[in-house]
This record gives C-alpha cells, structure tokens and sequence, in this order.
C-alpha cells in the first residue's frame, strides 16, 4: 500500500514531464523567422564588451527591456538547442508554479487541467516577431511572473515561504518586471493584495521585498530614455496620426481594441472563460437576476463574436456595429454624432461589468475573487496600455498574449472551483473537463501545423 | 434534487447581495461618465485666439464637401503644407463669426488617403475631417469665415480660405 502510494506520488509530475518534452521537441524544430532571421547575424559570436554596449544603446535608443533584450541577444547568438532547452526547462517551472499555487492538495484531476489549460494558450502568437525574439519576451515573461507570485500565493495561505524559493521567486519578478505589459499585471496584483496585507494586518516582509522589486522596475520603465525615443521614431513610421490624439481618445483606442478583439471576433479564450461563468452560475445560483448576469459574456461570445456572418445577413442594417473599429479609437470626429459607437462600448463594458459580478458570484468572500479581479484587472490594463504606443496596430495579436494567460489563469480557477462546489457530481464536471480536451487539443495541433 | 437546492441556498447566502448591488450601481455611473467623457472629448467646440497666430498663404487646402444646418456642420477638404514631412500635427478647421469676430476651433481629424496611407511619401497630402454640433453656432442667421489651422513642432499659422460656409455651398450648389 505505501509503495503504491510512493509510486503514485513519483508518477506525480510525469505528464508535466511529457508536456515538457512534446514542447521542447516542437521549439527544436520551429523555422527562423521575422525577427530572428533579420537579428541572428548580429548576435553570433558577439563578446561580453559588444554585449555591455548592446544594452547601453537600448537603454538609450530603444527600450527599458534591456534584460529581455540582452537574453534575447544571447540566445540568437547561440545554437538553437540552447533557446529550446531553456524554454522547455521554463515551461515545466512554469507548470509547477502553476500546480504549486492551484493544486496544493496535489489532486491529479487538476494537475491534468492545468496542463490543458496551458495547451489552449494560444502559443502560436509568439511566432509573430520569431520564434526565439517572441517566446524570451512574451513566455519567458509569463512563466518568470507565475513563478514570482508563488511565494504570494504562499502567504495567502498561510504557508511559510523558504529562502531560497523567495530569492528564486524574486529573481523572476526582475526579468518578468523588465517586460511593461507584464509588469502592469504584476503591479495590479501585488498593488491589490498590499491593500489586502494592509488592512488584515498581515504584512509580511517577504511581500514588501517583492513590491520593492515591481517597484523599482516601474521607477526603471519610466526613466528609459529610450522609451521615448523610440515612441517618437515609431510614431512618424507606424502611426502617423498618433500625435494628434489626446489622452482620452488613446484610453478609448486601448480599451475598445482590447474589448473589440475579446468579444467582437471568435476568439476561443474568451469564449471559454464565458461558458464557466454561466456554468457555474447556473449551476449555483436560483435567483434569475444572478443568472442574467451570468449569462452575459456568453451571450456576447455567441452572438457578437461567433455569428457575425449570420448577424450580417439577417440583420444587415446593424454591420456597423459589427465591423471593424476605427483605427483612431471607437469615437472618433467621423462618428461621434452616431448611435453606434456608443452602443457598441456600452455592450463592452456591460460585458465587463457582467464579468466582474461573476467572478465575485464564484469565489464569493474569499482571496480568490480579489486574485481573479486582480488578473482580469492587470491582464485589461496590460492589453490597454498599448493605447499609448504608437506600435498599437503593428504588433499584432501577440500584444494580447498576456491578457489571454491572465484569462486563462482566472478560467483554471473558476474550474478548481466548479469541482470544489460539485457536491453532486453532476454532468457538467466531465463535460468542462470534455471541451477542455478538444480546445486543447485544437490548438495543440494548430501549433504543430505552423512549423 | 435537494442537495442541488441546498447547495444553491448556501452560495446565494454567502453572497453579499448589498455590496454587489452598491458595485453594480457604481460601475454603471463610471460606464456613463466614461461615455460622457468620450462624447465631450471628441465633440467640444473651443473658443481661440486668432491673435497670436500667423496668417499664412503657404498651404494646400481645397474643401470637397460641406454640409451644415441651424448648428450643425461637417466639413470635408484637404489640408497639407508642401514638402513638410507629417511627422508631428494637429490640423484645425476654424470658423470666425464674422459679426463678433469669435473664433470656433471644430473636432477635427486628419488622416491620409487611404491609397496613399501605405505609401512611403512622407510629403503625401492629407485629407481633414471637422464635424461640430453645438448650441454655440448659428449658422443659418450668422456668417462664419472658414480658416484652416496648422500646427506642427509647437508652431502655429492658419490659411484663410476667403469663403464663408454660405458662400462656399452656394457657389458649389450652382
């Protein structure tokens, strides 16, 4: 019987080992493109020295991401084998934070869930600027900020957090802190929980220590001088009329093209994250008011996202509220005077309200809706931020990768918590448990067919 | 059946069906001062100062199409200063009262052709949009001088186009 158990627990990590290595095999044979093909050059057989003036002509010309940029420059300068051991390795930590946070019972029922949930991340998005420039600035974010919130996660528990991992944990939070986008995450997290720490009276010093990190990463992000520089260059070559808009309209261009891309298109995370929230509002909740709610983000999924072709024939004169939005932002001087555009922003954030109130309607009084606000929050404010980058439009749709992961993360939740508030044993654990397999499936797939 | 009851009981009861509702009603006035907030940033009509800025005669411009009625008005032209790259502007349509000699700056837009956007021409001329309601114009009782105005580096010149918007819609409805 103990060897059972022993065995059992051996056998423990087995599929993120499997996951692991299906990936790694997949990055090894991933083509050099984009980015990569036009840097690769550069790179090969550089010294330390012309690496020390790489990161000097960053800070100064281009970008406060010198330590993305300067693995970036390692790593294109080296043979591919060494990039996709590194993001292998990455991705087994990256799954082992995410069962150290999630699962602390150890169950193998959410173990396998959190490895589907990591296939559907749509991984194929990092292939837009080359496969290593890509998975080093985008993923190797993600995993070091999922491996820097464990000892948070930790806390809230109220486990106790070894040196060594807070040391490991914080050096992660200074590579994931050097990306903005997900440094806006990590900030909207660990902003929200300091509050949370402050009013409990439970502040630890270990949390301090990381907050201090974020920190100063801001302080580092906004003091680049080649922040602006670059924002002036790109702005004449890929957004020209980007000096003409005011604060607002670039707050309304982040926002509408973040909630555009979330609800008015077939995008799949969202669709998801819908569908466990009616789920488990409809499964949980009697009150017809609740289940209004509940059903909104779904509603908006199926008719505004995955029907648009049959909205456009049946109800024709409604195309403009399906279209696309307008490169300047939803309102802009062409169309202000318009129902429209308003209609449209009040079905967003209606929507985001919905989804707000449902979080809170399936973790109730509990830390886990102050984390699932917190990421759909940071996750939001790191897509909008790009409003304020002239590069909006250009970077393309892997400018979204971190909210899809924040999104993600708040869908494994809420199915840790349909199975934790499945008393009954109901039908619809399997069926989750079901689509998660062909979603997953699906994109793991697509991913093996863009190489 | 029961268990399923209960447990539904249980989670409406952990709720805090008060604040949702306080959170519900918050989140429904920021939404509404946000589109407030968007309505008035695109569509506010500003009073200027004409005096400080430069008349200039070194422009393109040409209106293509005007409609307005009592306070209503959209305007439709090119607006470009030749062989000055469009790195940085923000291009005006103005109109000047001609009896109290006040100065309205319309919500203007500029953007290029849509041919011409994917050009590598940083000289390319550029079409402008201004389109303004308000209570402040009376334009079937009142003249109003049609001026274009340029900014670009902090600098700022206007062209006066020497029509007036009656006097352009009617020369061009002949």
């Amino acid at each position: 019987m103990k060897n059972k158990i022993v065995k059992k627990k051996n056998y423990y990590y087995l599929p993120f080992f499997i996951v692991t290595f299906a990936y790694t095999l997949f990055l090894l044979k991933t083509p050099i493109i984009a980015d990569d093909l036009a840097l690769i050059d550069k790179y090969v057989g550089i010294t330390w020295l012309q690496e020390w003036n790489n990161i000097l002509f960053d800070y100064f010309n281009w970008s406060s991401r010198v330590i993305v940029n300067a693995t970036i420059h390692i790593f294109l300068g080296h043979r591919k084998i060494y990039w996709s051991l590194a993001t292998g390795i990455l991705i087994l930590l990256l799954l082992m934070a995410l069962d150290k946070i999630f699962n602390p019972e150890k169950d193998r029922k959410k173990n396998n869930v959190i490895i589907l949930v990591f296939t559907i991340f749509p991984f194929y998005l990092l292939a837009g600027s080359g496969w290593r420039v890509g998975t080093i600035s985008y993923f190797w974010s993600i995993a070091f900020a999922v491996i820097g919130i464990v000892p948070l996660a930790m806390m809230l528990r109220k486990e106790k957090v070894s040196i060594p991992l807070l040391i490991f944990s914080s050096f992660s939070l200074i590579f994931a802190g050097n990306f903005e986008e997900c440094l806006i995450v990590l900030l909207v997290i660990y902003g929200t929980f300091f509050v949370y720490f402050c009013i409990k009276k439970k502040i630890q010093w270990a949390f301090l220590l990381q907050c201090f990190i974020l920190l100063g990463s801001f302080i580092f992000v906004l003091t680049t001088p080649g922040n602006k520089v670059r924002a002036g260059v790109e702005s004449s070559v890929r957004f020209k009329d980007f000096g003409m808009l005011n604060i607002f309209d670039k707050f309304d261009l982040g926002f509408s093209s973040t909630m555009q891309e979330l609800m008015f298109t077939e995008n799949t995370i969202f669709l998801i994250l819908s569908i466990l929230l009616t789920v488990y509002v409809f499964n949980n909740y009697k009150s017809n008011y609740y289940r209004g709610i509940g059903m909104i983000p779904l509603s908006v999924a199926i008719i505004a996202g995955y029907s648009q072709s049959w909205l456009m024939v049946e109800y024709s004169n409604i195309a403009n509220l399906i279209e696309k939005m307008p490169v300047n932002g939803m309102i802009t001087v062409d169309n202000y005077l318009s129902l429209f555009p308003y209609v449209k922003i009040i079905i967003f954030l209606m929507t985001a309200i919905a989804i707000i109130i449902d979080l809170y309607l399936v973790f109730g009084n509990t830390y886990k809706t102050i984390l699932a606000e917190a990421l759909l929050f940071g996750g939001t404010a790191s897509r909008m931020v790009l409003g304020f980058s002239p590069s909006i439009w250009v970077s393309g749709a892997r400018t979204y990768v971190f909210l899809y992961f924040c999104l993600i993360i708040i869908s494994l939740m809420i199915i840790n918590q349909i199975k934790i508030d499945n008393i009954k044993k109901s039908w619809y654990w399997p069926a989750i448990y079901y689509m998660l397999v062909i979603f997953g499936t699906l994109s793991f797939l697509n991913l093996l067919t863009s190489v | 059946m029961e268990v399923s009851r209960i447990n539904n009981q249980i989670k409406e009861s952990k709720v805090n069906q008060k604040a949702i509702f306080k959170v519900v009603i918050i989140l429904l006035l920021l939404s509404f001062s946000y589109l407030l907030l968007l309505y008035k940033n695109e569509g506010s009509i500003k009073q200027i100062e004409l005096s400080n800025i430069t008349q200039s005669t070194n422009f393109e411009w040409n209106i293509e199409e005007l409609n307005f009625n009592q306070n209503f008005i959209y305007l439709k032209g090119i607006f470009y200063k030749e062989g000055e790259p469009i790195n940085s502007f923000d291009n005006k349509v103005l109109l000047r009262e001609i009896k109290s000699q006040i100065v309205y700056e319309l919500p203007t837009e500029s953007f290029p052709k849509e041919a011409a956007a994917v050009e590598e021409d940083e000289t390319i001329y550029r079409n402008i949009l201004a389109v303004a309601k308000s209570e402040k114009l009376d334009l079937l009782n009142q003249e109003y001088e049609i001026l274009f105005l340029y900014e670009s580096n902090g600098e700022q010149s206007y062209q006066d186009t020497g029509y007036t918007v009656k006097s352009w819609s009617d020369e061009n409805e002949k």
